[in-house]
């Protein structure tokens, strides 16, 4: 009997595995992996164990492993790969650095980050830098190794590996870009980690432009590190490159498969802190909304993030005179630290307040009164309790009763002028309001 | 088989989507995320036409950006080319430049033919022109406001590989 023929031989090794994606489709899961098992054993026995025909079934295999979330068993599986690698082919280095790599990647799931630095580190150890052959290996193994490194808070190894990685890159002929500008990004995530803010945006500013391109498909840690350029910036007071790489970093973050609503709320909360600085206020309000609403999706609605959205919102209301609008926010913020045990006072203070304030504009007087003697009730110190008596003298003025009006006022105008510091700008607000009491025209 | 703006307007109410109709058109209005139009707010007003007896659908958005009044040939030039580049990494929808007044437009024709034009494929061509504003808004905004020409992958990726050897060399 003849030997099949090699083009027979991989036609049947394309059957078994198509057959398999057939059945993982239909979500017939063992049925699934009983065939990219027979495709693996097919592929050792007629394609060699550093073939691409088994390099192919393991994908598979894992990829099912890993959707049916068998650790162990794909952990198992590539052990033996690397373990073949290393005895039927050690001088194959490029096939057995991508076994050890996927299985370095695979205890890295499984927090074995010892096992897992050993087999970088080996992956590493088996490339020589005079072996064309090798570099590609070399380099990716660099990034891989600094990639765990740094989401691993490793951040000063992880700077070592990515400077070696990219001395490397910066020596050999024909290195590879892309992985040269992953490694770099990387190690200024690294940099931000250790507090070396200036160094990180250095670095990342001038790789962003190919790592997080338009047309590259989306990564989580490089949008990440285009925020914290963003922040940068905000803090520096460089308000134009806050706004771009912000912006930059809400587009990526918007492109990627699944949607991160507290990152995306984050981004945007910035943004608007930085519209209100960059002298952009029409954005204000819309970011704050985009805000509010992608943080109550991914937070709590009393997460200090979310609490701090919503008094941005309500900033930006009531000087716009829009006073049935931040009511509405006000009571959201009230019902959402209802049941805190933690500063329920000072904030209860803050928004009773405000929702008084904002009650007295839209002339719900009853209320008014009741939601800023409460505010009063719960204030912890004459600073919270300033405000409060300023508003009831407000409320009543617009009432028409002169005498309890000027007696608010006159309360708050004591608190407000012994606080420390520079004469506080409620002061002349107050004085006008008791003028035109006192002398009315 | 061609289509109507009834027929048009049929899916839009299946797809629960907000739209007005008028005679030859039917705008449907989108808040986006990121892009931004002329007057700075963060809504979309797209149209929807049916020509050449229905057997052609576009799907666009008029005056997505405007070259200010009075720009110069330097400018007029550069946003061309930043559309070029655009137009050549999507699929799908596409920019395009009246050269008399400035107005940038985004879109797509859909040619049905003896097609019929169904749900998911309307809303995939929508879809895909309010995906492509949004995704490249910051790019074309910084060309058109501060003149920051658009570059595409392979030039990048020259300038990072310089910039890497030379800081990284030992």
């Amino acid at each position: 009997m003849s030997k099949p023929s090699p083009d027979k031989q991989r036609s049947e090794f394309a059957e078994i595995i198509s057959q398999g994606k057939k059945y993982l489709f239909d979500e017939q899961m063992e049925r699934a992996r009983a065939e990219f098992s027979q495709a693996q054993s097919f592929a050792e026995a007629h394609f060699g164990i550093n073939s691409e025909e088994v390099d192919l079934a393991h994908d598979e295999l894992i990829n099912l492993l890993h959707i049916l979330e068998l650790k162990d068993d794909e952990l198992a599986l590539l052990e033996s790969l690397v373990a073949k690698r290393r005895q039927h082919e050690p001088q194959n280095v490029p096939s057995l650095v991508s076994a050890l790599m996927r299985l370095a990647k695979c205890q890295v799931d499984l927090e074995q980050f010892d096992a897992a630095e050993a087999h970088f580190k080996e992956a590493i150890a088996s490339c020589s830098l005079h072996n064309s052959e090798h570099l590609f290996s070399l380099q990716l193994s660099h990034v891989d190794y600094g990639r765990c490194l740094c989401r691993h808070n490793q951040s000063e190894r992880a700077v070592e590996v990515l400077e070696d990685g990219l001395k490397l890159y910066a020596r050999i002929k024909d290195g590879n870009v892309m992985m040269a500008a992953d490694m770099a990004m990387y190690m200024a995530l690294a940099y931000w980690n250790l507090g070396r803010e200036a160094e990180a945006v250095e670095l990342g500013t001038q790789v962003a432009p190919l790592t997080c391109h338009r047309s590259a498909g989306p990564n989580a840690d490089f949008t990440r590190m285009l925020y914290h350029v963003g922040g940068y910036y905000h803090q520096e007071k460089k308000y134009k490159e806050a706004d771009y790489y912000l912006q930059w970093a809400l587009t990526r973050l918007f492109q990627e498969s699944s949607i991160k609503h507290r990152n995306i709320g984050a981004v945007y909360h910035l943004l608007a802190s930085n519209d209100r600085l960059f002298g952009k206020p029409e954005r204000v309000e819309r970011h704050l909304r985009r805000a509010l609403k992608f943080l109550l999706r991914g937070c709590e609605a009393h997460e200090p993030m979310v609490m701090d959205t919503r008094l941005g919102l309500i900033n930006v209301l009531i000087p716009a005179e829009r006073y049935a609008e931040a009511e509405t926010v006000i009571a959201e913020a009230i019902e959402a630290i209802k049941n805190l045990e933690r500063n329920l006072e000072s904030k209860q203070n803050l928004y009773y307040n405000n929702l008084g304030f904002v009650q007295v504009h839209l002339e719900k007087f009853p209320k008014a009164e009741a939601s800023l003697r409460f505010a009063l009730k719960v204030a912890q110190d004459d600073q919270e309790r300033a405000y409060p008596l300023k508003n009831l003298g407000l409320l009543y003025q617009r009432m028409g009763y002169v005498t309890e009006a000027i007696d608010y006022y006159r309360q708050a105008l004591l608190l407000f002028e012994t606080e420390p510091g520079e004469p506080h700008p409620m002061i002349p607000v107050i004085q006008k309001a008791l003028t035109e009491l006192q002398n009315p025209a | 088989m061609a289509t109507t703006l009834d027929e048009i307007a049929d899916l839009l109410t299946s797809a629960k989507l907000h739209f007005t109709r008028e005679d030859k058109f039917i705008f449907v209005g989108y808040e986006m995320d990121l892009y931004e139009n002329p007057d700075k707010t963060g809504g979309i007003r797209l149209i929807i036409a049916c020509e050449r007896d229905g057997t052609l659908v576009r799907i666009f958005v008029p005056a997505a950006y405007k070259i200010p009044t009075g720009s110069g040939v330097r400018k007029f030039s550069l946003v061309k080319h930043c559309l070029n580049q655009f137009n050549w990494e999507i699929t799908g929808a596409k920019y395009e430049m009246d050269d008399a007044d400035g107005e940038v437009r985004l879109g797509l024709d859909l040619f049905l033919e003896d097609a019929k034009l169904t749900e998911r494929q309307l809303m995939r061509n929508i879809m895909s022109v309010l995906t492509t504003a949004d995704n490249l808004h910051l790019d074309f905004q910084r060309a058109l406001e501060d003149d920051v020409p658009v570059a595409g992958r392979s030039a990048i990726k020259k300038t990072v590989g310089a910039y890497l050897k030379k800081q990284f060399k030992s």
